[in-house]
């Protein structure tokens, strides 16, 4: 193919070039490649140990399969004549609109609080119920991934206690791999964030650290966030409650376990590696410091001895080059020489190392056939020897002084890697301090707030003394300090309501069963008849919605109802009472 | 002659560099930084030597992924990760050369040129450009690659000899011979 050649072609832009990295893309190559040359390795299947462990995995696995498989059927088949309920139906009970979110009434919604805020500095919003919203700046991004350029509203409502929690539709039942529980919370909020109605999204390398002010002082929650797409709640971590007041005490940071992890690498790893690796860069540098050479020391022609005349090359033989007109005198050990050779006239020479480097070399020559090889010695002849001389001198002074900056340069380096190191070992020694300081801040924290547990369990928490509880919001919707709770399987009913105003049954919109004694408020699928199952022993009520009507299955209510018939429920009407979600709670007396 | 801030590093960016290689060698996801910050001048290095865009980011990719799949080979020589990144690129690109795949392609400004002639006490004249262009075409392969690093990209010979793997002293030589051939042949002209 023949060489084009263009003229001025026109540059690419950076955005052209950048548009085509593709980092993930080389790793998944990389990746992809690394299994297909493991599966390919060949002759693997010929290793016999291989071959029979194949084998032996292969019909274990047979066996497992055909085992469980006949063992799920002898269940299937011994619960379709149990008379009691199980769990798995107690779990279809579980709200199943379509709407996942479903507010039983408008009027009774947990309202949003607004808050402008600016995407360029961000913002440390104070909720009025003590809770904090921390944005760090340019923490939105539009639906392209772009930066928010100005101003955004920031929803944020906190849905606290049962009442809150029926009012707002979030359903409370939790499915962790098909094990059902009814969460209990602590405390709930939902963020979400809009600039000129459009949504707009938590910039994927940031996150929202929401510290919420919570009533309960309990440390037995985890948190979790509402997945509406999976229609479960999705587990985030544990929830260690901190006092604010504490915290403030000990000025532990929030990220004190992240910190500790990254200074004990820091000083164990990244440090030593850092001392280990100047240290080398200084070595390769001292390394590729050009050597220097050092001439040769002129010597006289010793008269009578025979000598060549040649032209020393200086590219091959440095040290040669501090001379000129250096003629070659052939050495005495060299028993092949003869008179003779002088008069032939060699059609070609050539001068190699000697056996004393730098002193002597080896005169190779040949004429058709003949070949012989002579040691030689750079000599002068008289009238040369004084000019060499001096140009010796010279070269060898600037031999000394290239030889003194190349050791100064040396030493300087080595002392240059020695303040570097010592710099990373101050670093090291800083940092150490530094960790140990955090980790006795922490032991002290900790033993605080193991006693301010303490004291709180036998205290009432006032407004000033809430407990915080932070969230990392990674994404906007709806975060929750939650306990999961058994749902009761022994004791179920399918109810049937009857008002206690008309004594006539009446069929619900929407059922609510709240477990008083449990803290729990779990919404009842039409679908299934509304069948739910109850501890004996725990308080309940039950909060139906009718149409436009609100209705209350009272906790005494609730007993004699399950006295004396297990189906019928008898409901008060409440909506007089419960216009607003103040007032919904008083009703709920919850 | 310009410094090339990716190639000429201090001490603390090759130690960064080398902290970099040595996790990347554990982990491949940790090749990040150097693909971040080699992955444009490999790319430009591709490019002028090709007519094709789209085939110099295929290239480039492809150096990237031998990088990656060879960097547990990769020894630290006291130089800039780039050299060795270099070199891949070059032997891919001689590669494809080799087997008449791709374009081989030669990009210069008139400045380039220009700068071919003052830097070596050459009048430049417009006129000069065509003469220029063929004989630059007719360059060996290696003499080619030392006229487009040193004039074209404005790389020092201590660069140019790394990527090529020669001595310095030889890429000094090498330069010499090649320009004056080309004062030679300028010279025919003037005539």
């Amino acid at each position: 193919m023949s060489l084009k050649f263009n003229l001025n072609r026109p540059k690419l832009s950076d955005e052209e070039i950048n548009a085509h990295r593709d980092f993930d893309g080389l790793i998944k190559k990389f990746k992809e490649e690394s299994l297909k040359k493991a599966r390919g390795d060949e002759s693997w299947w010929k290793n016999k140990k291989i071959t029979y462990s194949a084998i032996i995995a292969g019909m274990t696995v047979v066996c497992t399969i055909t085992y469980l498989s006949l063992k799920t059927n002898n269940q299937n088949k011994n619960q379709k004549h149990e008379t009691l309920t199980t769990q798995n139906k107690i779990t279809n009970s579980k709200v199943n609109n379509t709407k996942f979110i479903n507010p039983p009434t408008k009027q009774l919604n947990v309202q949003y609080q607004n808050y402008k805020v600016n995407n360029s500095t961000g913002a440390l919003i104070k909720h009025p119920s003590k809770s904090q919203i921390k944005i760090p700046k340019n923490c939105f991004i539009d639906k392209n991934g772009q930066n928010i350029v100005g101003e955004v509203t920031i929803q944020y409502r906190e849905i606290n206690g049962l009442p809150e929690i029926i009012a707002s539709g979030i359903p409370m039942h939790y499915d962790s791999a098909n094990n059902h529980y009814n969460l209990e919370s602590a405390g709930m909020f939902e963020i979400k964030g809009f600039q000129n109605q459009e949504p707009i999204y938590i910039h994927p390398q940031k996150s929202i650290q929401v510290s919420y002010a919570s009533d309960n002082p309990q440390n037995k929650f985890n948190q979790y966030f509402l997945d509406t797409n999976a229609r479960n709640w999705h587990y985030l971590k544990r929830d260690d409650i901190s006092s604010a007041a504490s915290l403030h005490a000990n000025q532990l940071p929030k990220n004190s376990d992240q910190i500790i992890q990254t200074l004990t690498e820091s000083i164990e790893k990244t440090i030593p590696k850092k001392i280990d690796s100047i240290k080398l860069v200084c070595y390769k540098k001292i390394e590729n410091i050009a050597p220097i050479n050092k001439p040769s020391a002129p010597i006289k022609q010793t008269p009578g001895n025979p000598i060549f005349s040649l032209e020393g090359s200086p590219e091959e033989f440095p040290e040669l080059s501090a001379f000129e007109n250096v003629v070659f005198e052939v050495g005495k050990e060299n028993k092949n020489y003869s008179k003779e050779l002088t008069a032939i006239t060699w059609s070609d020479l050539k001068i190699t190392q000697g056996p004393q480097k730098g002193k002597n070399y080896l005169l190779h020559l040949s004429y058709r056939e003949k070949r012989e090889s002579l040691v030689v010695y750079p000599v002068f002849t008289t009238k040369d020897y004084d000019k060499a001389l001096i140009v010796y001198e010279t070269k060898l002074k600037e031999y000394n002084r290239l030889s003194d900056k190349k050791a100064n340069e040396e030493k300087r380096l080595v002392q240059e890697m020695e303040a570097k190191q010592a710099a990373c070992m101050k670093e090291q020694k800083e940092k150490q301090i530094e960790l140990d300081k955090l980790r006795n801040n922490k032991l002290t924290y900790e033993k605080n707030l193991a006693l301010n547990n303490l004291s709180t369990n036998f205290s009432n928490m006032s407004n000033q003394n809430k407990t915080q509880r932070i969230f990392e919001v990674f994404n906007f919707g709806i975060y929750n300090s939650d306990c999961a709770k058994d749902i009761p399987t022994d004791n179920t009913t399918k109810p049937i309501f009857v008002s206690l105003e008309t004594k006539k049954p009446i069929l619900p919109d929407m059922v609510y069963l709240v477990n008083k004694s449990q803290s729990t408020v779990l919404g009842l699928s039409k679908e299934n008849g509304f069948e739910f199952g109850y501890n004996i022993n725990d308080d309940y009520l039950i909060c139906v919605f009718n149409k436009n009507e609100i209705l209350l299955c009272s906790a005494d209510l609730f007993k004699t109802s399950i006295n004396s018939d297990k189906h019928q429920f008898l409901v008060n009407p409440i909506t007089a009472q419960a216009k607003n979600l103040s007032d919904f709670k008083k009703a709920l007396a919850l | 002659m310009a410094i090339n801030p990716d190639y000429h590093h201090n001490d603390t960016q090759l130690s960064e560099e080398l902290i970099w290689i040595e996790a990347a060698k554990l982990n491949p996801e940790k090749f990040a930084p150097l693909y971040s910050k080699y992955y444009k001048p490999i790319f430009s290095y591709v490019f002028q030597r090709l007519d094709s865009k789209d085939t110099a980011f295929d290239i480039t990719a492809q150096v990237f992924y031998k990088a990656l799949i060879n960097i547990k080979s990769y020894e630290f020589k006291g130089v800039p990760f780039a050299s060795w990144l270099y070199r891949i690129a070059y032997n891919e690109l001689m590669q494809l050369f080799k087997s008449n795949k791709i374009q081989k392609c030669v990009n210069a400004d008139v400045s380039d040129l220009r700068f071919i002639c003052e830097t070596n006490e050459e009048p430049f004249f417009e006129e000069y450009i065509p003469l220029l262009q063929r004989l630059l075409v007719k360059l060996e392969e290696q003499e080619l690659q030392l006229v487009e690093m040193r004039y074209f990209e404005k790389r020092p010979f201590k660069e140019v000899a790394e990527i090529l793997n020669i001595t310095e002293v030889n890429a000094k030589v090498k330069m010499h011979r090649i320009i004056e051939k080309l004062k030679k042949e300028l010279k025919k002209i003037k005539v």
